[in-house]
């Protein structure tokens, strides 16, 4: 008897553990665009998609961020990172070089194409241990990040002529809070939708011709770790105003160019806030 | 820390408790693989900037009558080159205590479990993969009846030097009918049932995720006379995770293995569908990190260095294939057995990707069970012979044609698919009852990749004692590397009882070994290795 009402205390408590089937949608709604419910300045975070036209399971990290994208708005700066062997041009349809040196140098720091693409870090940042997070992790890291206060704020303003190519860039930086330690400024140009070949597992044929690249890390006009502005202890509402020279590659579509800035830890690489203007009106 | 010092404390205090009673036994081993690197440009190795590195284990267990308490020790300074360098550092990574009797087992700490084949649920270590997935928390294992076996576990995975964020909880039960039912059948049916089911909170603010995903498995065992046949299906309900990139997906696995084997002629046949089966407690986790399960392959483990440069990994995410092997025994003083007998043996193995139609409604794809993927994965021929000229000579001799797709396998782009074609011959000449003379001569011929390999090895042994070895290796052709590469290495080795000490020189190839689905890169290196380990 006893052996019975044991074999059957088993086979309950088999049953007893839940297993949760999510029926579609599989997604919810958590609209974050729009300012008007939330305090200004809003958090802007900034998420590296470090990706490479030859890497096959990109596509897919690119498709969760956008998604992403499309529920916070401008609360996401996104820019793909093109890194590492899958990033390299080969002859035929790969021939682009999307590579850069200041991505190039951020991959050798942080690892990124050792630990395998695609990866992310959002605001450079560790969430639940990790910095270098694989894409799945992105959204709850990204909710940790914007659920932050705002502590620095980040405004881009640009001047552009389309006949030399050539703007300039003006950074205002405002400390918030009373802040210790040293800070960069880091400016980027970033070129949205180009359009040029992508490897896709998810696809019959996997090799699309046509994919459109998006926001697409072209050049740092700072070192790429930026500028130290401050060092030590900042002042409430403390502010400080960098102004940059930059040219657009004639390769690049100027209509489709950014200005990506941000402010980060000199020492730790977080970043406390980005923010990203078109160069042209 | 302080979980080091409580374990030391608890098994000093149990030492000292039991110290000087009858009954006690203590049972471990010790094991030192280290490494002196030198940087060696062409073949691209590099030192790292301490130069040595060492893994070093320690593993004890104290029975005494009906309780085992154990602990393994681990350090590394740092890890070899290849191995996740996440584990540098030391501590305790395992400690357990266990009280068995012939009816209940009770596990706490950390354990290795496996139900079945081990679609849903298996924790093992491998030092060779510097793999360890134990569970740490609680087991319980009943055996109520003859032929019934209950199995109940609860707890987190290891990860490095902490535990991985999700819970871990599984049933597993088996049946063997003619024990349980105490019946004489020349039949023998085995049954099993396993339930596992991991939990991780939902920390996604827009995707709505399965916290607890379960995976379940039914299995069946039968075997009569000369033939055995083992069969198990498992299914796992929606998990998104990294692997699978966030598609809700259901996953499935079936593994299939049949043998007859009588007096002179043995077939091995075996098939495996996995499709979306990677299972882990963290769903953002890669790599060979928190692996709940472990599929099994249907390639067996390939004895010869030159058939271990491509290496099949398991394919988690789909992958269907077929193995056979047939193999012949010709008897004694028969026309093909000559004097000692000869054994010939067959195989074939291939491996496709599974059908995929893609989905965009967020479940990824669509796959029709029987029909096979249009990419080969792997796909391997083989021939082997085995013969004994006297007692002195015995010759094994094989032949290998190998279709490889090294950028499905090991996920990169660029390399393509590798056709290649291997023979290894393996002479053994026992000069006397201690010395003995091994010779393998291998070659490994393709035009894609690395191109062609010539490799000698010799080991010359002094029973019990002593080992020598020379290996060369030469690759030439090879279309990343415009010159020739030797690849040279020596060691000695000194055996004593369970005590064995060895030192070696030379150079190793880049490249990656793989157990099942677990594979680790061994990146190029050139040094002094010294390796030691005893057992107690």
């Amino acid at each position: 008897m006893r052996r019975i009402l044991i074999l059957a205390l088993a086979f309950a408590l088999s049953f007893l553990w839940a297993c949760d089937i999510v029926e579609k949608p599989y997604t919810q709604e958590i609209n974050q665009c729009g300012h008007d419910n939330l305090s200004v300045p809003i958090r802007k975070v900034l998420v590296e998609d470090y990706t490479g036209h030859k890497c096959g399971n990109c596509p897919r990290a690119h498709e969760l961020l956008y998604s992403l994208v499309e529920q916070y708005c401008d609360h996401i700066i996104p820019v793909s990172i093109h890194v590492g062997y899958f990033a390299t041009p080969s002859n035929g349809l790969y021939k682009d070089d999307f590579r850069t040196p200041a991505g190039n140098t951020y991959n050798d720091f942080f690892g990124v194409d050792a630990a395998g693409l695609p990866r992310g870090m959002v605001n450079r940042t560790e969430y639940n241990g990790t910095l270098l997070l694989s894409p799945s992790a992105w959204a709850g890291a990204i909710s940790q990040e914007v659920n932050r206060p705002v502590s620095v704020e980040v405004q881009v303003k640009n001047t552009y002529d389309s006949t030399s190519r050539n703007g300039q860039t003006t950074i205002q930086v405002s400390f918030l809070q009373q802040l210790q330690g040293s800070f960069s400024l880091t400016v980027w140009i970033v070129e949205d939708s180009i359009i040029a070949a992508q490897k896709n597992y998810y696809t019959d044929p996997q090799d699309i011709p046509d994919y459109v690249h998006r926001n697409v890390l072209r050049k740092s006009v700072t070192d790429p770790w930026g500028e130290t502005i401050f060092d030590g202890q900042t002042a409430i509402n403390q502010l400080i105003t960098r102004t940059y020279s930059f040219s657009i590659d004639t390769s690049w579509a100027d209509s489709h160019c950014y200005i990506v800035a941000f402010v980060s830890d000199k020492e730790t690489k977080q970043v406390y806030q980005a923010d990203r203007e078109k160069i042209a009106k | 820390m302080k979980r080091l010092i409580l374990s030391m404390a608890a098994l000093l205090l149990l030492i000292t408790s039991i110290r000087g009673q009858q009954g006690l036994a203590v049972h471990g081993d010790f094991e030192i693989n280290s490494q002196f690197y030198n940087p060696d440009s062409i073949i691209d190795a590099k030192q790292p900037p301490q130069k040595i590195a060492a893994n070093i284990y320690g593993y004890i267990t104290l029975r005494y009558n009906n309780f085992t308490a154990g602990l393994r020790y681990e350090t590394y300074q740092n890890a070899l080159l290849g191995y996740d360098q996440r584990y540098n550092g030391q501590g305790i990574a395992h400690r357990f205590i266990q009280y068995a009797d012939t009816f209940v087992t009770v596990t706490l700490g950390n354990f290795y479990e496996q139900f079945g084949n081990g679609l849903v649920l298996r924790t093992y270590e491998n030092r060779a993969l510097g793999f360890d997935n134990a569970l740490d928390g609680a087991r319980l294992l009943l055996h109520p009846a003859p032929g019934i076996y209950l199995k109940a576990l609860i707890g987190h995975q290891r990860y490095y030097w902490t535990d991985g964020p999700g819970v871990v909880r599984g049933v597993d039960g088996e049946i063997n009918i003619n024990q349980a039912l105490n019946i004489d059948w020349k039949t023998g049916i085995t049954l099993g049932g396993s339930f596992v089911s991991r939990f991780q909170s939902d920390d996604n603010p827009v995707y709505i995720l399965p916290q607890n995903v379960a995976a379940f498995a039914g299995r069946l065992n039968i075997n009569r006379g000369f033939f055995n046949l083992n069969a198990e299906y498992a299914y796992k309900i929606n998990d998104p995770s990294a692997d699978n990139f966030y598609i809700y997906k259901d996953g499935s696995a079936l593994y299939v293995s049949m043998s007859y084997a009588s007096r002179g002629l043995g077939i091995i046949l075996s098939a495996n569908r996995y499709d979306n089966f990677s299972f882990r407690s963290d769903r953002n986790a890669t790599g060979n990190d928190l692996l709940i399960n472990s599929l099994p392959t249907i390639v067996p483990t390939h004895a010869y260095a030159l058939e271990n440069i491509y290496p099949y990994a398991v394919q988690p995410q789909g992958e269907m294939g077929i193995s056979g092997e047939i193999f012949y025994r010709f008897r004694r003083k028969s026309l093909l057995g000559g004097r000692y007998g000869t054994l010939i043996s067959l195989n074939f193995i291939r491996i496709n990707n599974i059908d995929k139609t893609p989905r965009f409604d967020g479940t990824g794809y669509a796959s029709r069970f029987l029909v096979p993927g249009k990419d080969i994965f792997y796909q391997e021929m083989g021939l082997k012979l085995e013969k004994k000229f006297s007692p002195h000579f015995k010759l094994k001799a094989k032949y290998v044609n190998l279709v490889y797709n090294k950028d499905f396998v090991q996920g990169l782009v660029g390399y393509g698919t590798v056709w290649a074609n291997i023979g290894i011959i393996d002479l053994t000449w026992k000069i006397n009852s201690h010395h003995a003379l091994r010779s393998e001569l291998q070659t490994l011929q393709s035009h894609q990749d690395l191109g062609n390999w010539i490799m000698g090895f010799v080991e010359y042994s002094i029973s019990p004692h002593w080992y020598f070895t020379i290996m060369e290796q030469y690759n030439y052709n090879n279309t990343h590397i415009n010159q020739p590469v030797n690849y040279y290495t020596g060691a000695i080795t000194y055996v004593q009882g369970g005590t064995r000490l060895s030192i070696g020189y030379g150079r190793q190839r880049e490249g990656i070994v793989c157990v099942g689905g677990v594979c680790r890169n061994v990146p190029a290196s050139n040094g002094l290795i010294f390796n030691f380990s005893t057992t107690f």
